[in-house]
């Protein structure tokens, strides 16, 4: 394998990428949900607002801010890998220019090799930028401040962002080896991340529901069992619930990040490093499943393209 | 460079498919003699682009096997992309780059760089004619523009083969004649060019060796001339003779028995001699020897397309010369 080959595929994906509308539209959305963010948390008029559940007076700002943040990383980071994956091989071989490279002498795998550098590296800038835009529009217009803490989780949050936008774009990539037409590696690509990301969240809802309905009361119950009740069914509830989506990357990405979000506000770097490593040991499972989801397809792709018959 | 630039032995191509099989090459031997223009000829889906492709390593054989520039086509088919200058059919390129940004890219792919990846994208771009288009996005390009950027990015690494697949399919007639002049001045220069085409009047007169392929199968394969006087020997020789005079029934008979005569036919003042053997010089002094005058005395020339369906009748041999 020649690294200068990978080298020049990846400069030359990043800066194709870099180039193309929808990775300017990217950083704006993403700055737009940033600042959106920031601004929800930031309503500390919140707290002085009377008959406000006192649960919701005792979120911080910080932790209402990633929590909002999450949420929209969950949404959009899933359609970020696909946007980079769906067209990284079948739009080279619609246009003809799989052909102009492969004829040239570069193996198969340093070409996606190359491309998946490439789509890393730009999907690392788009996050990274957008985050440094947003935090400096943040401080300026609403004049927050940044601690150590919350710049330590934004690098965690970018870290596995990253990692889980992968994870979406080697899926899309591996639609976009096995597919000629890029109109259908699209098609299938969102198709999988809409079925995963909304359409799966309410089935399982809708079956959890059918399979543990709510308690009926009768009237007669004391308070205390009513409570009891409604507890118990909460918490077979939720059960049922990360069993069931257990096996989505999405979930899998928001147990891992709602544990970062957790760590403890104001502590050393060192204390801070130490309760990271918890939480993550903590949450090998998750953090192993991201892993596996970039992975295989990733390895898929190659074992296919490698072998794939051009005629 | 070896003597034969390509040889390939029972080269085999099945394409295996749900519920069905698809033979695109069949046990192709075929042999190309360096410094020669070989026209791979055949209709479309004749196996022409699956052969090329397996030459360079693109698509790997079922069976059989075979050399180029003395590399083997399985094991070493990078070496062969190293040193072979390759214009895929349907090939595109970055349409929102400019032609130096995509042979840049393709020079850096073959190991070029600084000046000497300038000054090659320059030489190769006026070689082309693209000058002048240089710094205008190949989005705005025309199919005839395409091919012979195209062209221009086989040309890049100074090859002494180049592979040209269906190089002239879908441009106009203009666009075909400059690039025959570009296929011309490159033989000048002594290199090796392999075209695999289906058009046989527009590339087939470039030829000085051919192979022609039908189903997967070489029909015929040698030099261009071999090839005819062959075809000539085997299908016979027609010849159009047109007298200036009425001619009596009295002079079919007599032609007939020149021997080796097949058919005569006459209308009018008009001959039309098929025989198996050449009888021009014996037509000719017969008739003259008559007192005929001769208003026009040809014979006729056969054309590649003629070659073509005389071998793929199979009425002909696999190998000439």
């Amino acid at each position: 394998m020649k690294w200068d080959n990978i080298k020049l595929i990846t400069s030359f994906t990043f800066s194709d990428n870099i180039r193309m509308k929808r990775t300017f539209a990217l950083v704006v959305l993403f700055v737009i949900l940033f600042v959106a963010s920031m601004r929800l948390a930031t309503l500390t008029v919140l707290r002085r607002m009377p008959g406000l559940p006192k649960a919701l007076i005792r979120i911080s700002p910080q932790r209402l801010f990633l929590n909002n943040l999450l949420s929209n990383l969950a949404l959009l980071l899933p359609f970020i890998g696909v946007m980079f994956g769906y067209d990284a091989i079948s739009g080279e071989k619609e246009r003809g220019t799989l052909r102009m490279i492969l004829t040239q002498p570069i193996y198969r795998d340093e070409f996606l090799i190359g491309k998946f550098l490439g789509a890393l590296s730009t999907i690392a800038f788009v996050i990274l930028v957008s985050q440094v835009i947003a935090m400096g529009v943040s401080m300026a217009i609403y004049g927050i401040g940044m601690s150590m803490d919350l710049l330590w989780k934004l690098i965690l949050f970018m870290l596995f962002s990253i990692l889980y936008s992968i994870s979406w774009y080697a899926i899309a990539l591996l639609i976009s080896v096995i597919s000629n037409r890029t109109s259908y590696s699209a098609l299938i690509s969102i198709a999988i991340a809409l079925s995963i990301i909304i359409i799966a969240p309410i089935l399982v809802s809708v079956y959890v529901t059918m399979v543990n309905p709510p308690p009926i009361f009768t009237g007669s119950e004391s308070p205390s069992t009513r409570q009891n009740a409604i507890r118990k069914w909460l918490m077979e509830t939720q059960r049922l619930r990360s069993s069931l989506m257990s096996f989505s990357p999405d979930f899998q990405f928001q147990r891992l990040l709602r544990g970062l979000i957790g760590i403890s506000n104001d502590l050393s770097f060192q204390a801070l490093l130490s309760e990271t490593a918890n939480v993550l040991l903590g949450s090998t499972l998750s953090l192993t499943y991201l892993v596996l989801m970039a992975l295989i397809p990733l390895i898929a792709s190659f074992m296919i393209f490698v072998k794939q018959e051009l005629k | 460079m070896p003597d034969l630039v390509i040889e390939t032995y029972e080269l085999t191509k099945v394409f295996q498919g749900i519920g069905q099989r698809i033979v695109a090459v069949n046990e192709v031997s075929i042999k190309v003699p360096s410094g020669v223009v070989f026209g791979l000829l055949g209709p479309n889906g004749a196996g022409k682009s699956t052969l090329l492709s397996m030459l360079i390593g693109l698509t790997l054989p079922t069976k059989g096997g075979g050399k180029v520039l003395g590399y083997d086509i399985v094991k070493e088919s990078l070496e062969i992309r190293k040193r072979v200058g390759i214009l895929p059919e349907r090939i595109g390129f970055y349409e929102h780059l400019t032609p130096v940004r995509n042979l840049t890219l393709i020079g850096k792919l073959n190991g070029l760089s600084g000046k000497e990846l300038e000054d090659r994208i320059k030489h190769v771009l006026r070689m082309v004619g693209l000058s002048e288009h240089m710094h205008k996005n190949v989005g705005a390009f025309s199919r005839g523009m395409r091919q012979r950027l195209g062209l221009a990015c086989a040309l890049l690494k100074d090859p002494d083969l180049l592979l040209l697949d269906e190089p002239t399919a879908g441009i106009d007639p203009e666009g075909v004649k400059v690039f025959r002049g570009l296929v011309r001045d490159l033989s000048r220069e002594g290199r090796t060019i392999v075209i695999s085409t289906h058009l046989l009047r527009e590339l087939g007169p470039l030829c000085t060796h051919i192979a022609i392929m039908k189903e997967g199968r070489i029909l015929v394969q040698g030099a261009v001339k071999e090839i005819f006087e062959d075809f000539l020997l085997k299908r016979g020789f027609t010849y159009d003779i047109s007298l200036s005079e009425v001619a009596d029934q009295g002079i079919v008979e007599e032609i007939k028995e020149l021997g080796n005569v097949v058919d005569v036919q006459l209308k009018g003042r008009d001959l039309i001699v098929r025989s198996k053997v050449d009888l021009g010089d014996e037509l000719y002094d017969m008739l003259t020897k008559r007192g005929y005058r001769l208003r026009k005395f040809t014979m006729r020339k056969p054309t590649l397309e003629d070659v073509f369906l005389y071998y793929s009748r199979g009425e002909g041999t696999n190998e000439v010369g």
